[in-house]
C-alpha cells in the first residue's frame, strides 16, 4: 500500500507574500503550494513524476521567489561575510557563486544559502526557508562591522534541465555558454534587469534568473516561455526526486539549528584554519576532534513504493525496536526505481549495508544504509 | 472537498458570506512541522490551515462565525503548537532579556507575563510575544510568527553576556471563552481560580509537565498551557477535551472576529518590521523611565519626539459583509489619493459590521476620517473609528 501525502487546504491570507511570479503561475495551472520564507512556492503543476521526467529529457521552470535575498554591503562587507560562514571566501571572485553554510557559536546550521559576490564587498545570499536578515541584522549589532543589510528587490527563478543551455542562449545570447558551473553573468531582458547564475536545485544542467525589479515579474516569465517554446520548457515545481537523487539538502526538514555540518556531511564548506575569525569556529573544532556522534545517512527501502509523492511528516528510525533517529526524506526515484532518502542516525549505525527499520503510518519497513548522493556524486551532469 | 473548491489552480471566492478565501491544494512537506495535537485536531475536521512559525496550525473547522459564537458563549480549545519559544537562561538572562526589549523588565517579577515588542536598533519591531518569568534570569518568549529564535542567537553573539538561547520542546494549547474556568477547575482544582490575569503557574496534570498561564488572544476569559513534554501531546488534549465536555467545549481555531473585535494585533499583517511600536499604537509597552540601554532606545526616543507618520487606526467599513478575513491588504484611498492599506478586516456578527485596522498617513488617521476602500466587492466607503471595537478596558478576560 502506497502512503499518500497529506493534502489539505490552505488559509489564504495576504501575510504570505506572493512572488512577482505568483499569477503567472497560477494561469499556468499550478494546483499544489507550499510555503518557504514566508512566501508561496508552487509544488506541482501535474503529476510530480511527470514532471521529473521533463526535468530529466527536457527543461523547466521554477517560481523559487521564495529564495529570498540578503544583501550584504559597505565598507567591511567581505570581512563581514568571512565572520558568517566557515567557507573560505579568499578565493571567492567577483562574478563567483559559491554555497555555503552559515553557523550559530555552536555550530549548529542556521541556512546553506547559494552566496553571489557582486563586487569585493557586496553579496547576495538566496536562502534556504530560515531568516537570516534578522540573524545577520543581530549579529552586526555590539560588532565592530561597517555593513549595510537588507532585502534587495530580487525574485529567483529557476531554469532546470539538459535544454536550459538553449533557452538562455536565446534570452541573453551566446555568452551564456561560456558562463561556467557556479558563476553569473549581468544582462538585460527585453530590459528587464536580471543577472543569470549556473546554478540550481536540481543536480541537471540550470540557471537561476534572478528578476531585479519586482514590478516586471509578468513580462519576464512571459519572455522566457516564448524563448523556451521550441526547446519544451515548462512549469514545475521542484523536483524532490531529482534533488534526493543527487544528495541535495532541504533547510530546515534535512538539517536545521539541531545540526551541524560535520554531521550532515557538509564539512567540506568549513575550513577551521581560515585566517578570518567566523561564528561557531570553537564549536566546529571541538567537534571535528570528538567526531560527530550522528549522521545523515542514505538510506534506501527495498520493496514497494512506501510513500507518493514524498515524504509528508519525518517518520522515525529503528534498531533493534529502539528509537534512533528519524527519517528527513523518502521518494520513489522513478529512475531507479527504488525508495531513496536520508535519515538521521547515530554514527555507529551510519555505515554502509547497516540495515534499519523505518516506522511508517502503514507499519515498519526494513530500510539499507546507503551511499548518497545515488547518482553523479561528481556533479558531471550540471557542470556539462 | 469544500463546496466549490476545483483542483485546478483557481482561487476561488468565499465559500459564503462569512468564510475567508482559501487556496487548495496545500501539500504536506518534511520540513513544515506539526504540532504534538495536530492528529487529534484534524480527527474534528481542519478546513484549511494557517502556516505560522514553519508549522500547520488548524484555521477553520466549520464555519468562523459558528466557532466565534461559541468562543464568546462557551469554551474552545485552540491548537497553538505553532507559538513557538524562543527560551533565555544563564548567569546573565535578565540582562540580555532587558537588551531586546523596550519594556522594563524591573517591573515584571517572577512568575508574571508580560505582553512585549522586541525591537531593532531602528525601532523596527521583530515580534510581539508574551513574555513569560519563569526565574531570576529564565524567560520564554511565546512567539507570533517567525525566526526570533535567529535574532536572539544573533545578538547574544557579539553582546558579551553569559547567556544560554534555545527552544525548549514546549507547545502552547489555548484554552479561551467565559466557561474556560470551569474546564480550568475541573483540570486543576479551585485554587487555579486564584491564578491572575498575566501571571503563570508550574504544574503537572497526571504526570504531564505544563506551565499555565492566564492569557490569550481571545480578550475572552481564557488560559494558555504550555506542554512541556511533545509526548504529552495526545494525552493533554484528552484529558482537556474530557474535562470539558460538561462545558460544551469544542476545538475552534483562533477567531480572526474576536481578536480584532478586542483591538488585537497579528504579526505579520497589523505589525511588520518597518513598523515601530508608536505607529501601531504600542507605544504604551514601551517604558520611557527605562534606565538600562535596549535595542532601539535612541531611535523610539527621536521617533516619539518627532511623531509618527503613519497610523495604525480603527476601521468601519460600510455595506455588506466582506468575509472573515481579507486576500490582500486592500488599497485606501481619501481625497483622491492612496492613503494607505487595509490590514486586516473581519465582519463582527455581533456589531453586525465589518471591522479592520488600516495603516494610514497621518493627515487621514483623525477619528471619523471618511476613506475609499478598494475590496474585492469593489469600493466601498468607510470611517475611521476607535479601536478596540468592544470592551476597551479589557473587563471580560480580566473578569
Amino acid at each position: 500500500m502506497v502512503i499518500e501525502g497529506g493534502q489539505t487546504t490552505l488559509y489564504f491570507g495576504p501575510w504570505y507574500r506572493k512572488s512577482p511570479f505568483f499569477d503567472a503561475a497560477q494561469r499556468a495551472g499550478c494546483y499544489a503550494y507550499d510555503l518557504y520564507n514566508k512566501m508561496y512556492i508552487p509544488s506541482n503543476f501535474a503529476d510530480p513524476v511527470e514532471e521529473y521526467w521533463h526535468l530529466v529529457n527536457h527543461v523547466t521552470i521554477w517560481d523559487v521567489g521564495c529564495e529570498r535575498q540578503v544583501e550584504i554591503s559597505g565598507p567591511d562587507g567581505y570581512e563581514f561575510m568571512e565572520h558568517l560562514t566557515p567557507r573560505d571566501l579568499s578565493t571567492c571572485k567577483v562574478g563567483q557563486a559559491k554555497y555555503v553554510v552559515l553557523t550559530d557559536e555552536q555550530g549548529g546550521l542556521v541556512n546553506d544559502p547559494v552566496l553571489t559576490r557582486l563586487a569585493k564587498n557586496r553579496f547576495w545570499l538566496s536562502t534556504a526557508d530560515s531568516d537570516v536578515l534578522l540573524w545577520a541584522k543581530g549579529v552586526v549589532y555590539h560588532s565592530d562591522f561597517d555593513v549595510e543589510l537588507g532585502e534587495p528587490d530580487v525574485s529567483p527563478m529557476q531554469i532546470q534541465g539538459p535544454k536550459s543551455k538553449q533557452v538562455l542562449e536565446s534570452l541573453v545570447g551566446p555568452r551564456v555558454l561560456d558562463l561556467e558551473y557556479y558563476h553569473f553573468l549581468e544582462a538585460t531582458i527585453d530590459g528587464v534587469p536580471v543577472l543569470v547564475t549556473r546554478t540550481g536545485w536540481s543536480a541537471e544542467v540550470g540557471y537561476e534568473i534572478y528578476l531585479r525589479d519586482g514590478s516586471r515579474g509578468m513580462d519576464l516569465w512571459d519572455r522566457v516561455m516564448d524563448a523556451g517554446k521550441p526547446f519544451n520548457l515548462r512549469p514545475t515545481g521542484p523536483s524532490e526526486y531529482r534533488r534526493i537523487e543527487a544528495g541535495i539538502l532541504n533547510y530546515p526538514s534535512d538539517i536545521n539549528l539541531e545540526y551541524n555540518p560535520y554531521e550532515a556531511g557538509l564539512g567540506w564548506l568549513v575550513d577551521l584554519e581560515k585566517k578570518h575569525e567566523f561564528i561557531g569556529r570553537t564549536a566546529l573544532k571541538k567537534i571535528k576532534k570528538e567526531g560527530p556522534k550522528r549522521k545523515l545517512v542514505g538510506v534506501e527501502v527495498p520493496g514497494d513504493e512506501v510513500v507518493r509523492p514524498w515524504l509528508p511528516h519525518p517518520w522515525p528510525v529503528r534498531k533493534d525496536g529502539k528509537e534512533i533517529g528519524i527519517l528527513t526524506a523518502l521518494a520513489m526515484s522513478p529512475r531507479l526505481k527504488k525508495n531513496i532518502g536520508y535519515a538521521w542516525v547515530p554514527t555507529p549505525l551510519s555505515k554502509l549495508g547497516t540495515e534499519i527499520e523505518i516506522v511508517t503510518p502503514a507499519g515498519s519497513r526494513k530500510a539499507i544504509v546507503v551511499k548518497r548522493p545515488f547518482i553523479d556524486p561528481k556533479k558531471e551532469v550540471p557542470k556539462s | 472537498m469544500i463546496p466549490g473548491h476545483t483542483r485546478d489552480g483557481v482561487l476561488t471566492e468565499a465559500t459564503n458570506d462569512y468564510a475567508g478565501p482559501i487556496l487548495p491544494g496545500f501539500r504536506e512537506t518534511a520540513w513544515i512541522q506539526k504540532s504534538p495535537y495536530f492528529h487529534r485536531a484534524a480527527k474534528h475536521g481542519v478546513r484549511a490551515y494557517d502556516l505560522y512559525n514553519h508549522m500547520l496550525m488548524p484555521g477553520l473547522y466549520t464555519d468562523p462565525v459558528e466557532e466565534y459564537w461559541h468562543l464568546v458563549n462557551h469554551v474552545t480549545l485552540w491548537d497553538v503548537g505553532v507559538e513557538r519559544q524562543v527560551e533565555i537562561d544563564g548567569p546573565d538572562g535578565f540582562e540580555f532579556m532587558q537588551m531586546l526589549t523596550p519594556r522594563d523588565m524591573r517591573k515584571c517579577a517572577v512568575g508574571e507575563c508580560k505582553y512585549v515588542l522586541l525591537t531593532t536598533p531602528e525601532g523596527g519591531i521583530i515580534n510581539d510575544p508574551v513574555l513569560l518569568r519563569l526565574g531570576e534570569n529564565h524567560f520564554w518568549l511565546s512567539l507570533s510568527d517567525w525566526d526570533v529564535i535567529f535574532w536572539c542567537k544573533g545578538v547574544a553573539v557579539n553582546a558579551g553576556l553569559d547567556v544560554i538561547v534555545r527552544e525548549p520542546d514546549v507547545s502552547p494549547l489555548q484554552l479561551q471563552g467565559p466557561k474556560s474556568k470551569d474546564v480550568m477547575v475541573a483540570l486543576f482544582g479551585e485554587e487555579i481560580l486564584d491564578l491572575e490575569y498575566y501571571h503563570l503557574r508550574e504544574t503537572e496534570l497526571d504526570g504531564i509537565p505544563l506551565v499555565i498561564t492566564r492569557t490569550g488572544w481571545s480578550a475572552e476569559r481564557g488560559y494558555e498551557l504550555y506542554l512541556r513534554d511533545s509526548k504529552f501531546g495526545e494525552k493533554l488534549w484528552d484529558a482537556v477535551m474530557a474535562a470539558g465536555t460538561k462545558y460544551d467545549i469544542r476545538p475552534i481555531a483562533p477567531s480572526e472576529i474576536r481578536r480584532i473585535e478586542a483591538g488585537i494585533l497579528n504579526y505579520s499583517s497589523d505589525i511588520v518590521l518597518d513598523n515601530t511600536p508608536y505607529e501601531v499604537g504600542l507605544g504604551w509597552t514601551v517604558d520611557e523611565d527605562k534606565k538600562s540601554d535596549y535595542l532601539g532606545k535612541a531611535a523610539l526616543g527621536r521617533i516619539k519626539e518627532e511623531g509618527v507618520k503613519r497610523k495604525l487606526v480603527g476601521i468601519e467599513v460600510e455595506g455588506s459583509p466582506l468575509g472573515a478575513w481579507i486576500p490582500d491588504y486592500w488599497d485606501v484611498h481619501a481625497d483622491g489619493r492612496k492613503v494607505g492599506h487595509v490590514t486586516s478586516l473581519t465582519y463582527s456578527p455581533r456589531l453586525e459590521k465589518n471591522i479592520g485596522y488600516a495603516l494610514l498617513g497621518i493627515d487621514h488617521a483623525k477619528i471619523g476620517t471618511r476613506l475609499r476602500v478598494s475590496t474585492t466587492k469593489g469600493t466601498r466607503g468607510a470611517t475611521v473609528v476607535k479601536k478596540p471595537f468592544v470592551d476597551p478596558k479589557k473587563d471580560i478576560p480580566k473578569s
